[in-house]
């Protein structure tokens, strides 16, 4: 194991010190990475010294625990029993992941919008429905379909975990089943066609979302 | 008339301490002080965003107490929406206020763009348009609301000195056109000189001595009355 680790990292120091790619050059090699890392005074304000470098530390813990605390498919054998049956079990477990995924990203989305977009709408005279409807909608907009890409692909991941573990029927069904009959071709169909159905609703979230931030695609030069 | 006696204000460290001064209707006023003095917690308190500790602020002997479309204020980052066009910015005021129809606000808001030099601008959103562009439009947006009073907290901050300067004559020309009370806020000498009738200093050294407010000068020839040359 700690020979990949070291070969990635040899390949890391080659890649920018000695590759002729400009993209590479950019690129801090492991070296100055880690110098940074373990420096008392560190350039750029991140180190192991810094008060900073824990504080982030704490939110990302805090963030990855506060929306699942339980891991969601450990719901799987409870939501079979509350459900009474496997089908409602699976759509709950992915509910739940895309839930929070969705939900959260919304409410980070709502709490960056600049306090002066609200000032400016309440000085206008804006009614709390004016306010949510042309201020905290879009401009929560950005957030809310990051937070809808990232669902997504949580909730294939979870549907497909949860077909193998409780469904008779299904792209994860499928592939547990086939890995049982020993029908490896199958394994790679069911695998190949979960891949193409994430990326069709990636895009078509992905499609909707330019839709409907046009301002976003033509301030940054995007379109005419 | 716009009256505000005796304010006082604490965060985390007190800003403004027994602060009074009037505001003659009609006027362009300007506040200026050193960054960190109360200037902007003196504009939000003005417009209705927050609440003395202590001390009164009135319009005509009404109290301020929320904010509301007959006080403007131009912030000193851009708070034109980014996901609306340049022309529903400027109809927000009065389609959200029900004071004219939709037709109506957008006719006079196209009216607007077009003396604002804005009108083929009209479609683009305020991300595809400069510093000096976006601060008429704001200006457009507060106008179609026909304020009491304008509060201009900074507002040509940021901008490089061409634009300012332009920016500068750009409001002077339209206060001439419509004397509306106003008040300028800016911690430049200079920007302070050229834009106010009537400049008020506060320096925040003075808060121990309770007179926040330091000096009152009444430049005697101002452009606005004697030519914009």
């Amino acid at each position: 194991m700690w020979a990949g680790y070291l070969g990635a990292a040899a390949l890391w120091y080659a890649c920018v010190a000695w590759l002729p790619l400009e993209s590479f050059r950019r690129l801090p090699d492991p070296v100055a990475v880690l110098s940074e890392w373990l420096s008392p005074q560190p350039t750029y304000g991140i180190s192991i010294f810094t008060a900073a470098y824990y504080k982030h530390m704490l939110y990302s813990t805090w963030r990855a625990t506060a929306a699942f605390p339980v891991p969601p498919l450990a719901w799987v054998p409870l939501a079979i029993l509350i459900f009474a049956g496997s089908e409602a079990a699976v759509i709950f477990v992915t509910f739940l992941v895309a839930f929070f995924a969705t939900t959260l990203n919304t409410a980070v989305g709502v709490k960056l919008i600049d306090p002066d977009f609200f000032r400016a709408a309440a000085c206008l005279g804006a009614s709390r429905r004016d306010i949510l409807v042309d201020v905290v909608l879009p401009g929560a907009l950005p957030n809310i379909f990051t937070g809808l890409q990232i669902a997504m692909g949580a909730a294939w991941f979870s549907l497909a975990a949860g077909e193998m573990i409780a469904a008779q029927y299904g792209l994860g069904f499928l592939i547990m089943e086939s890995y049982n009959l020993i029908q490896f071709p199958t394994i790679v169909i069911a695998m190949a066609t979960l891949g193409l159905l994430g990326y069709a609703s990636s895009a078509i979230i992905r499609v909707v979302g330019n839709r409907l931030m046009r301002w976003r695609a033509q301030s940054i030069g995007f379109a005419a | 008339m716009v009256t505000v006696s005796g304010l006082s204000k604490r965060y985390s460290k007190e800003v403004l301490k027994d602060l009074s001064f009037e505001l003659e209707e009609g006027a362009l006023t300007v506040l200026m002080g050193p960054s960190g003095c109360g200037k902007t917690t003196v504009a939000c308190m003005l417009a209705g965003y927050i609440a003395p500790d202590a001390g009164t602020l009135a319009i005509d002997g009404r109290p301020i107490t929320a904010a509301g479309p007959d006080r403007l204020m131009v912030f000193q980052e851009t708070a034109l929406w980014y996901w609306m066009t340049v022309l529903d910015n400027v109809m927000f005021g009065p389609r959200a206020s029900g004071a004219m129809s939709a037709g109506e606000a957008r006719e006079k808001a196209l009216g607007l763009l077009r003396k604002f030099g804005l009108h083929e601008f009209r479609d683009k959103y305020p991300g595809q348009l400069s510093g000096g562009m976006r601060r008429r439009v704001e200006l457009a947006q507060a106008m179609i609301n026909n304020p009491r009073l304008m509060i201009l907290d900074e507002p040509f901050r940021g901008l490089d000195v061409m634009t300012r300067g332009l920016m500068q004559e750009y409001y002077l020309d339209l206060f001439a056109e419509s004397r509306r009370t106003t008040l300028f806020i800016t911690s430049e000498l200079e920007e302070a000189l050229v834009m106010g009738e009537r400049v008020l200093v506060m320096d925040e050294r003075y808060l121990e001595l309770k007179r926040q407010l330091m000096a009152t000068l009444y430049l005697p020839e101002h452009r606005v009355d004697g030519g914009s040359a």
